[in-house]
């Protein structure tokens, strides 16, 4: 972690520009945005005018690197992400290990001692774990994975004749980014999860499952951590939509549910609307007894907020049988939890509201 | 905007009665959000007919419209107009006209923007003092004709209770006995999945015993109450029980001519005829009035099904905070209670009294005449 107090150095404007360029700008608008106001810098419309009022602020001394770092850490790998969740059983959860910092880090082998509180401001070419801590009551790894985020530049496509054929030429400007990977372990609500930037395609996922069992087996006990009830969410979320329980923040835009190798989907089509909407589909889904079937995807709209507490739609995508949610938007850290509480609360039913 | 300001026939002389149709449908069952394209093809019209009816209801306020700009590539993301003026997508990433084969797309959708209407989960029918509710059986069939889906009809009944109906005691095991019973039948409704609390439609000494229950278990709970022939006190305290969330809303379906509703109140202790002139309040309770019928008129074979239809249906599915049905035949007035000895205070002992000497005069009556019987044999 880099220490707020630090000398506002040369080197650091320098990490600042570079962080400006690559990472801060692949976050959403309205993050950096909020970025821009909280330091009172004049704000823009345009990416590129983000950039120029950032890097402009870098130099006058109003944004410091580690005002780019905190803001980073609340942002960066939160939301448009897969997540798997967990709970901890009780042994886990009462382990004194988790009394202190102290106590955590001196329990890490050595091969990860250089990783606690490390600054992850890193670009590794592979997935690597680039850091370890444990505040406010979060035991956290973080990984990253060098990107390149391709951007369409119209400007500089070409077409050539070559050997006769006409050959189009489509060009995209290589930004350097980061994907991130974290595994969250939250001993006093008794949850854990791994949050992964990375496509679930082929063994993607498997994989990284590996990579975070290995790196965290000196603490965690995975024996210890019981499945997320995806299935059961999908059911009991989309019951509570349909009973008004969860109507303040919560729409339910899609539910398929099936009865071994057969399946029902309730869908809906538009942009904003949600299953409830429809009389002739209620009284359809009452029909179902879904003790009867399994939560196999469930898609919901969750009403959050902007920092500028603008209303803000969230897409939240459930796939029962790989117990794996997918947020489909950029969100900050704390606005990922309350989402993952609002889903644990739905496990049973009735719901824990 | 209710469907039932918009002057259909006038639009079937211009547009198929299958639009007209499809659409009428679409505003009665709430809010929807639908293209031209889609209504003309669940009509099966041209999609011009569609715009043409859907546009003219955008202009008389009935309806909305909402355009998106749409990118024109498989995932077909909703654009902002900022987004759409630029030259990439900002959601695939790819050069519209060149990458995809076109600008954003203007999509029309137009919106209804009602309130959600309201389901029925489950129902709970109550009889009078009068009768064993054969009526009931007749709702029950109703509402399965209804729904389509399962709609639980509990059917609760407590006899034949005449002179039940005056004598205190009885009266409090009744109100027991009913409040047990929503208790468990919510129980066995909630694990099913149905739901923990039914809308009630009650009748005569049901709606009193109802009321009552309400208001001794202040944590009992319903849904929506439809009251036929209540004999409850019109100034009976809906507001408390609504206050308390103990009742959604309550629609009081009084009959004029009903002249049980009428004479209750001098012979059941703390009753009214709030089944003949309505509640006093106004406000927290809807009226509908059946003019010139009498106490049990409303489950006649000619009636139920169109006062269901027409007036317990809608009511029950309205959507939540919609105005309530208000009578303008019923005059409000201010219900007080009658001069204390005409109460069902002497009144009902001297009925009581008058049933007792009457029985007794057939008994004695009877003894009589079988010891002149014996002496003829």
């Amino acid at each position: 972690m880099i220490n707020a107090n630090v000398a506002d150095s040369t080197k650091d404007r320098a990490a600042a520009r570079a962080l400006v360029k690559s990472i801060v700008l692949a976050q959403g608008n309205i993050f950096i945005r909020e970025l821009l106001r909280r330091k009172k810098i004049t704000i823009g419309v345009r990416k590129q005018e983000f950039e120029t009022n950032l890097l402009q602020a870098i130099n006058s001394g109003d944004l410091r690197l580690a005002d780019v770092v905190e803001w980073l850490e609340e942002v960066e790998g939160w939301g448009d992400q897969h997540i798997y969740l967990y709970h901890l059983k009780d042994e886990l959860a009462r382990n004194p290990l988790w009394s202190s910092a102290a106590s955590v880090q001196q329990s890490l082998p050595r091969s990860q001692q250089n990783l606690w509180d490390a600054d992850s401001l890193v670009f590794p070419e592979e997935w690597s774990l680039t850091g370890i801590s444990y505040n406010d009551g979060s035991l956290r790894y973080v990984w990253h994975e060098r990107l390149k985020t391709l951007l369409r530049r119209l400007g500089m496509d070409r077409r050539d004749r070559i050997d006769g054929d006409w050959y189009q030429f489509r060009a995209y400007l290589e930004r350097p980014d980061r994907a991130v990977m974290r595994f969250v372990l939250r001993p006093a609500k008794q949850l854990a999860a791994i949050f992964m930037q990375i496509p679930a395609e082929g063994n993607a996922h498997e994989s990284a499952h590996s990579m975070v069992r290995d790196a965290t087996k000196p603490l965690i006990d995975w024996k210890q951590l019981a499945d997320f009830s995806a299935s059961d969410v999908i059911k009991n979320l989309d019951q509570a939509v349909l009973d008004s329980q969860a109507r303040t923040n919560v729409r339910s835009k899609k539910m398929r549910l099936t009865d071994a190798d057969n399946y029902v989907e309730f869908a809906n089509t538009s942009q904003e609307g949600d299953l409830a909407e429809s009389e002739a589909i209620r009284s359809v889904r009452r029909a179902v007894k879904p003790e009867e079937f399994a939560g196999n995807v469930g898609v919901f709209l969750y009403e959050g907020r902007t920092p500028t507490q603008q209303k803000r739609t969230v897409k939240i995508e459930i796939f029962g049988e790989q117990r794996r949610i997918k947020i489909w938007a950029q969100l900050k850290a704390n606005e990922v939890w309350s989402i993952l509480e609002l889903l644990t609360n739905y496990e049973q039913w009735p719901a824990k509201t | 905007m209710a469907s039932q300001n918009i002057n259909w026939s006038a639009f079937t002389k211009k547009y198929p009665d299958k639009l007209v149709a499809a659409l009428r449908g679409h505003i009665a069952r709430g809010p929807f959000r639908i293209t031209a394209h889609r209504l003309a093809i669940e009509a099966n019209v041209a999609d011009a007919s569609a715009t043409d009816l859907l546009r003219e209801l955008v202009q008389n306020g009935f309806l909305k419209s909402d355009k998106k700009l749409i990118c024109p590539c498989e995932r077909m993301e909703s654009l902002t107009a900022e987004q759409a003026a630029e030259d990439v997508c900002a959601f695939c990433g790819r050069a519209f006209e060149i990458d995809v084969p076109a600008r954003p797309v203007e999509l029309i959708e137009f919106v209804h923007a009602a309130k959600q209407t309201r389901d029925v989960r489950w129902l709970l029918a109550l009889h009078g003092m009068n009768t064993q509710g054969a009526w009931q059986e007749t709702f029950n069939w109703l509402v399965s004709r209804t729904y389509r889906r399962s709609v639980p009809v509990a059917i609760y009944k407590y006899g034949v209770v005449r002179p039940g109906a005056i004598v205190k005691f009885r009266q409090r095991a009744l109100v027991r006995e009913l409040t047990g019973r929503i208790r468990r039948l919510s129980g066995q409704s909630e694990e099913t999945g149905f739901g923990g609390t039914p809308d009630v439609i009650a009748h005569s000494l049901g709606t009193w015993l109802l009321g009552h229950a309400l208001v001794e278990d202040a944590t009992l709970r319903v849904g929506r109450v439809i009251l036929l022939g209540c004999i409850l006190r019109p100034d009976f305290d809906w507001e408390l029980l609504l206050r308390r969330k103990q009742v959604e809303s309550v629609l009081c379906h009084v009959a004029t001519s009903d002249f049980w509703a009428g004479i209750a109140h001098y012979f059941i202790p703390d009753s009214g005829p709030s089944g003949r002139s309505g509640f006093n309040d106004r406000n927290n309770v809807g009226h509908v009035a059946l003019v010139g019928k009498h106490h049990s008129d409303f489950f006649k074979e000619a009636e139920m099904p169109t006062l269901f239809e027409r007036v317990w249906q809608p009511f029950l599915t309205q959507a939540a905070g919609e105005s309530m049905p208000a009578s303008n035949v019923l005059p409000v007035r201010s219900w007080r209670q009658t001069w204390w000895p005409l109460r069902a205070t002497v009144m009902r002992w001297l009925l009581l009294a008058a049933i007792g000497g009457f029985v007794l005069v057939i008994l004695l009556g009877l003894s009589l005449g079988l010891a002149d019987l014996w002496r003829l044999i």
